[in-house]
C-alpha cells in the first residue's frame, strides 16, 4: 500500500494543492482527528478523480468515521489497481462485517493475486476459513514486520480463537 | 485490529491484547501508516 500512496503523489506532481490536501488528511488521522482526515480524503477525490481508487486511507478513514457503506465501496475500488492485496480484502471484509454481517463478510471476501508479504497469504486463508490463527502465527515466525501484521490482522476472523 | 473483528462480532472485551502489541512503539518502523491505524484504534477505545 506505502508504495501505491507513493505512486499516487507522483501521479498528483502538479497538483501540490492536491498533494498537500493529502498529507493533511494523513496527519490529521494520525492524530485521531478522523471527520477532517476523510473530509481531506474527500477532497482528494474530488479534486483528483482518477485517483481516487488509490486512496486506501479514505476507506480506513471511512471505517472509523462508522461510514461502513463508504468503505466497502472503497475497497472494491482500490481492488481495481491493486489486485493482489490481503489487506484491502481484510479492510473490506471488516466494512462488510460492521455493515452486514461476518457471514455476509465471508461469503464477499475479495479474491486477492499473489500478495508476498509474509504471513499475508496465511492471513487470507484465515479470513477464508482454512487456516487456524496458530498456523497464521507461526508462518510469521520472528520476523518484526511479519510479527506486526500478523498481530494487526490474525485475530479478526470469525471464530479465529475458537480454531488456535 | 484485534478489537475490529471483535467490535463486528459483538465481542467487545476480548482479546485487545494483539492489537495493543501491534501499536506499540517498537513496531512503527516496520508498520509504517498501519502502526498508525493500530495507535488511533486504541486511542478511540
Amino acid at each position: 500500500m506505502a508504495r501505491l500512496l507513493i505512486a499516487l503523489l507522483m501521479v498528483m506532481t502538479g497538483e501540490q494543492g492536491a498533494r498537500a490536501i493529502l498529507d493533511r488528511a494523513m496527519e490529521d488521522f494520525r492524530a485521531g482527528r478522523i471527520e477532517q482526515s476523510l473530509a481531506g480524503f474527500d477532497r482528494v477525490a474530488t479534486m483528483s478523480p482518477a485517483d481516487a481508487p488509490y486512496l486506501w486511507q479514505r476507506g480506513i478513514a471511512q471505517y472509523y468515521a462508522g461510514r461502513f457503506r463508504e468503505c466497502r465501496d472503497m475497497f472494491i475500488s482500490h481492488r481495481t489497481v491493486n489486485p493482489d492485496d490481503v489487506e484491502n480484502a481484510v479492510w473490506h471484509f471488516l466494512c462488510v462485517a460492521r455493515a452486514e454481517t461476518p457471514d455476509a463478510a465471508r461469503k464477499q471476501l475479495l479474491p486477492v493475486g499473489p500478495d508476498a508479504r509474509v504471513p499475508m497469504r496465511e492471513v487470507y486463508q484465515l479470513f477464508q476459513g482454512r487456516m487456524t490463527t496458530a498456523q497464521v502465527m507461526k508462518a510469521a515466525g520472528t520476523d518484526p514486520s511479519a510479527q506486526f501484521f500478523a498481530r494487526l490482522y490474525v485475530r479478526l476472523v470469525p471464530g479465529g480463537d475458537r480454531r488456535s | 485490529m484485534f478489537g475490529l473483528y471483535l467490535e463486528a462480532t459483538g465481542d467487545r472485551e476480548g482479546g485487545r491484547t494483539q492489537i495493543e502489541i501491534a501499536a506499540e512503539d517498537r513496531y512503527a518502523r516496520v508498520g509504517g501508516y498501519m502502526h498508525d491505524v493500530a495507535r488511533v484504534h486504541m486511542q478511540r477505545k
